[in-house]
């Protein structure tokens, strides 16, 4: 049976602490009380209460005080107070790491706080817990963390970790990591891949250190190299063309003098034309430099796009073109594993909705029968674009009655795109592009499945601050060209490029 | 470059930032430590965190030291070695703790050149912490003690190069006294100096020491908060608008001239990615509020319910005042729309679950169906947002991640339905009443202000915690 949580109440008044004290007694909580510091502290060091609720007016020992002595102590070094006060002036308490509770006080908010951080007590335990084979998600423990964890305590194994269909390890040796591997990638290069995965699950087994090592790094530097080398990757190739654009050799490039021996590899693995995703794989050297490479290369003219390139076949986004957009959005926001972004769809869902879900390779319909397909208003749906990134589209109501739906359910958005020509659908566009400065896609003819007939952009959404093109082709490329433009936040005539890059058929 | 030269370099560091790094940065190599983090004596008690590198997880430090901590040598705490930064006068400077030394251990070997290092940064820390604060006063406007706006320009743009390098967000607010002329031409120049001098009084008594304030023209004042989001930045313009609302003295001017404080917050980088771009977003943040419904229905006397009742009104209630700023509406309400913000707005939650943002659900009871209920049981544990929601007891006495806060008997939430979010970056708020004959009417809302105040008047109402 699992032990009863325990609580600890200080507070010289009684007045409060009895009904909190019967309410978590009837909800199976031990409570114990004291009246001042000194025998709080006593019993925190006796009895290490999963919680401590500590009142300001506490005498003997202040507040700070008690939390730091308890700070130094590595048996309560980990029980969360939240500090309690009747005073109007709790500025000096928001800097408490389980912040405060200002009496009067509702119960039911203090039972569920209570309720909340014995929870995370809990898990906290259940995580340290020295498990000989130790699994979970990489959305709970990120992968560095994970790493230098294993670091620290010099574990040696191996750590599986996979996503979807993705499998790659990493072997440890005394908290070293000796290899990894990802396919038909080892060593290095696969480690400073796995390195920035932030979903998947995880699952370290301790067993016998490889026999070679082929990593010659400790945890914190490859941690800090892999970091270091995916900003610049993302940095790369923001600047290189798609990940699944073909490259060949330019005929009347001059070979080069002496290359630089990765230039010579990149150049070795060109003896066809080849994706830039592919050259990376057969490439020995790190990712970062084989893509300086290729960049120079093209650069230099030596290396050019191979005609009749198609990639519409391929996935939505290339690995690169992910990470770099990836990239973009994680800016100022917390470290965060799974990345679901959103981009607005300028129509009625009643009507476009089923064709969507039809049309866009991937997206998978929110619920059996979105809300959104009857009312114009929800998710509709979730893309894949890949392991790191999914795209929700939703939908905002366009009718001026819905008006304050706008603001609140189209911030954090990508990017809208207009698949109607409605006035009211416009100016639900004009707001995105003008008010709320997004990026615009205005899907016409067939990628609008013929709701949009306009050939032209309609004058209320020329001078968009963020670009509007045009696209006739298909929805896909709709979608694609938005997120590019919501990566490189880029000017019209950027647009217009990645557009013609990418369908370039289509439009001829 | 030999230890000498390490030494001797700090000294000749006058810049507190530059040297702050450079201290932690040669300490680490002297050490051989991987990771370091530094804290310093500022004006305030205790040691504040100021620097950090290496593979130290930000979260895990604390944001203070108590001073009467620190040794008087280099001393170890398991597997960290802690570095005194003390002058030969005994003054503590600082503390540095060194971490995950790149020989597996510290070696005892070590503590002498640590301490001899520690003592040339102590003493160079104290000159450059005096050294600042001279050019802080040169840098000072004289009639409120708040920085000119070139320094604050400076500090900002060097803000924004460290947001940028560590990927954080910052937010810039900017706080405008509307009436000052009014109230200089009616109460005398006197006033309003006052009124200028209380809220920066308040404002200085609510930041912390990292955050700077500083007076952009007569009437106009920024204030840049490091390491802060929206959410946390539009928490402190709602404490710094009540705060001086309830001083004394501003309460006298405003008895006799209405100071007209208003304020605006802008992040980076989600709102500019320059001090001009934050700016403007800021000053079109202040007109919005400026143009709220609430000020313009005057409804900051009223309490929640009475504000609810006079927003939903009825079908023969006069027509809403067309207000400039973010949009109001009132009227029939889809039946289904109440429970498709729940969803929607939870979807929205699980996009960005570490985004703090606030959420209040009111109606008749507390039910296990409700869909903010079912669509959250999935939120992963470090979900930020506080949601709660409000009603009688039905079938659900706790949730992973919502607060239910159960009120018996009160006939208001029987008749009314409401929903209060506030996101990071949006507020949205409605407020129904379901008619016997199915029709639904009701207020909707996407004004920051008005829900705001409505959220505030909740909290007063049943006791619920301020953010």
């Amino acid at each position: 049976m699992a032990q009863a949580r325990k609580v600890l109440i200080a507070d010289p008044d009684l007045g409060p602490v009895r009904p909190l004290t019967k309410a978590l007694r009837q909800r199976g909580y031990h409570v114990q009380y004291a009246p001042d510091g000194t025998k709080a502290l006593e019993v925190a060091v006796l009895r290490h209460p999963d919680v401590i609720l500590f009142d300001e007016r506490c005498t003997l020992i202040e507040a700070r005080n008690f939390m730091q002595i308890l700070n130094t102590n590595p048996r309560t070094d980990d029980i969360p107070v939240v500090i309690t006060t009747a005073s109007r002036d709790v500025e000096h308490l928001r800097s408490f790491r389980e912040g405060f509770l200002h009496k009067p006080y509702n119960l039911d908010e203090v039972l569920s706080r209570i309720d909340h951080l014995c929870r995370r007590a809990e898990t906290t335990r259940e995580l340290r817990g020295d498990a000989r084979e130790i699994e979970g998600g990489l959305t709970q423990l990120p992968l560095a963390d994970l790493l230098q964890i294993l670091a620290m305590n010099r574990r040696t194994g191996k750590l599986v970790l996979t996503h979807g269909q993705e499998r790659g390890e990493i072997h440890l040796a005394n908290g070293r990591p000796a290899n990894a591997r990802i396919g038909d990638i080892e060593g290095e290069k696969a480690l400073f891949r796995l390195i920035v995965w932030k979903e998947g699950s995880f699952a370290f087994a301790p067993g016998p250190a490889p026999s070679r090592s082929r990593i010659d790094r400790v945890m914190g530097d490859a941690l800090l190299e892999g970091m270091r080398q995916a900003d610049e990757r993302s940095r790369l190739l923001a600047t290189l063309p798609p990940l699944q654009q073909l490259l060949s050799v330019a005929p009347d490039a001059a070979e080069p003098v002496e290359p630089h021996p990765v230039t010579a590899e990149v150049l070795r693995v060109l003896n066809q034309p080849r994706r830039i995703a592919e050259i990376l794989d057969f490439a020995d050297a790190p990712d970062l430099e084989v893509l300086a490479a290729i960049w120079a290369l093209l650069q230099r003219g030596v290396v050019q796009r191979h005609e009749g390139a198609a990639t519409i076949d391929g996935p939505l986004l290339g690995t690169a073109e992910v990470h770099a957009l990836r990239g973009k959005l994680m800016r100022g926001r917390a470290a965060r594993n799974a990345l679901v972004a959103k981009i607005i769809i300028c129509g009625t869902g009643a009507k476009s909705g089923r064709w969507l879900l039809r049309s866009v390779p991937g997206l998978v319909s929110a619920t059996s029968s979105p809300a959104c397909l009857r009312s114009s208003f929800g998710t509709l749906g979730r893309l894949e674009v890949s392991d790191v990134l999914r795209v929700d589209f939703v939908y905002v109501p366009t009718t001026q009655a819905a008006r304050p739906l706008w603001r609140p359910f189209i911030t954090g958005a990508l990017g809208a795109v207009v698949i109607e020509s409605a006035d009211t659908v416009l100016n639900l566009a004009r707001f995105c592009a003008f008010e709320m400065r997004l990026p615009i896609v205005f899907a016409t003819k067939s990628a609008a499945n013929g709701a949009n007939e306009l050939e032209s952009l309609p004058p209320s959404l020329r001078a968009a601050p963020l670009g509007a093109p045009i696209i006739n082709t298909d929805i896909s490329a709709a979608v694609r060209t938005l997120l590019l433009a919501a990566m490189a936040a880029p000017t019209a005539g950027d647009l217009a490029e990645a557009v013609v890059v990418r369908h370039r058929p289509g439009l001829g | 470059m030999t230890f000498e030269q390490r030494c001797l370099n700090l000294v000749g560091i006058n810049d507190i930032e530059s040297l702050q790094e450079r201290v932690l940065h040669e300490l680490c190599e002297v050490c051989g430590a991987q990771s370091g983090a530094l804290w310093v004596a500022g004006e305030r008690s205790g040691l504040r965190l100021r620097a950090w590198r290496g593979l130290i997880d930000r979260a895990t430090l604390p944001e203070t030291v108590d001073a009467s901590l620190v040794q008087s040598s280099p001393w170890r705490a398991g597997e960290s070695l802690l570095v005194p930064l003390v002058t030969s006068s005994n003054e503590v400077q600082g503390l540095v703790q060194l971490s995950d030394s790149i020989s597996a251990h510290f070696a005892e070997d070590l503590m002498h050149p640590a301490q001899i290092l520690s003592q040339f940064g102590a003493a160079a820390l104290k000159t450059a912490n005096r050294f600042s604060q001279l050019q802080r006063q040169g840098l000072r406007d004289r009639e409120t003690g708040a920085y000119t706006l070139s320094y604050f320009s400076d500090y900002a743009t060097k803000e924004i190069y460290k947001a940028r390098r560590y990927g954080r967000a910052f937010s810039l607010l900017t706080f405008s006294l509307d009436n000052l002329q009014q109230l200089r031409l009616r109460l005398g120049p006197a006033a309003g100096r006052q009124a200028q001098q209380i809220m920066l009084r308040v404002i200085a008594q609510i930041i912390r020491d990292a955050d700077v304030v500083a007076r952009a023209t007569d009437q106009e004042f920024h204030v840049l908060l490091p390491e802060t989001d929206f959410f946390g930045g539009l928490m402190f313009l709602r404490r710094a608008l009540t705060s001086v609302h309830e001083e004394p003295d501003a309460r006298a001017i405003e008895g006799r001239v209405t100071m007209g404080l208003t304020g605006g917050v802008a992040t980076f980088p989600r709102d500019g990615d320059d001090f001009d771009e934050l700016l403007v977003r800021c000053r079109r943040r202040m007109d919005e509020r400026r143009g709220s419904l609430h000020h313009h229905l005057k409804l900051d006397p009223l309490s929640f319910w009475e504000e609810i009742e006079l927003l939903v009104g009825n079908s023969r209630s006069p027509r809403l005042p067309e207000a400039p700023g973010e949009p109001s509406r009132r009227g029939k309400v889809a039946e289904v729309l109440f429970d498709e913000l729940q969803t929607e707005i939870a979807r929205e939650l699980l996009r960005e679950p570490s985004a703090r943002g606030l959420l209040y659900i009111g109606g008749p009871s507390i039910r296990s169906d409700l869909p903010i209920v079912q669509a959250l049981e999935s939120a992963p544990s470090d979900f930020a947002p506080r949601v709660y929601v409000i009603g009688r007891r039905a079938d659900l006495s706790t949730h992973p991640v919502m607060t239910p806060v159960f009120l018996e008997g009160d006939e208001r939430l029987s008749r009314n339905e409401f929903l209060l979010w506030l996101g990071d970056g949006s507020a949205y708020g409605l407020v129904q009443r379901r008619g016997r004959t199915g029709a639904t009417w009701g207020f909707h809302t996407s004004d920051p202000t008005l829900v705001e105040g409505l959220v505030s008047k909740l909290q007063t109402e049943y006791d619920l915690q301020p953010y």
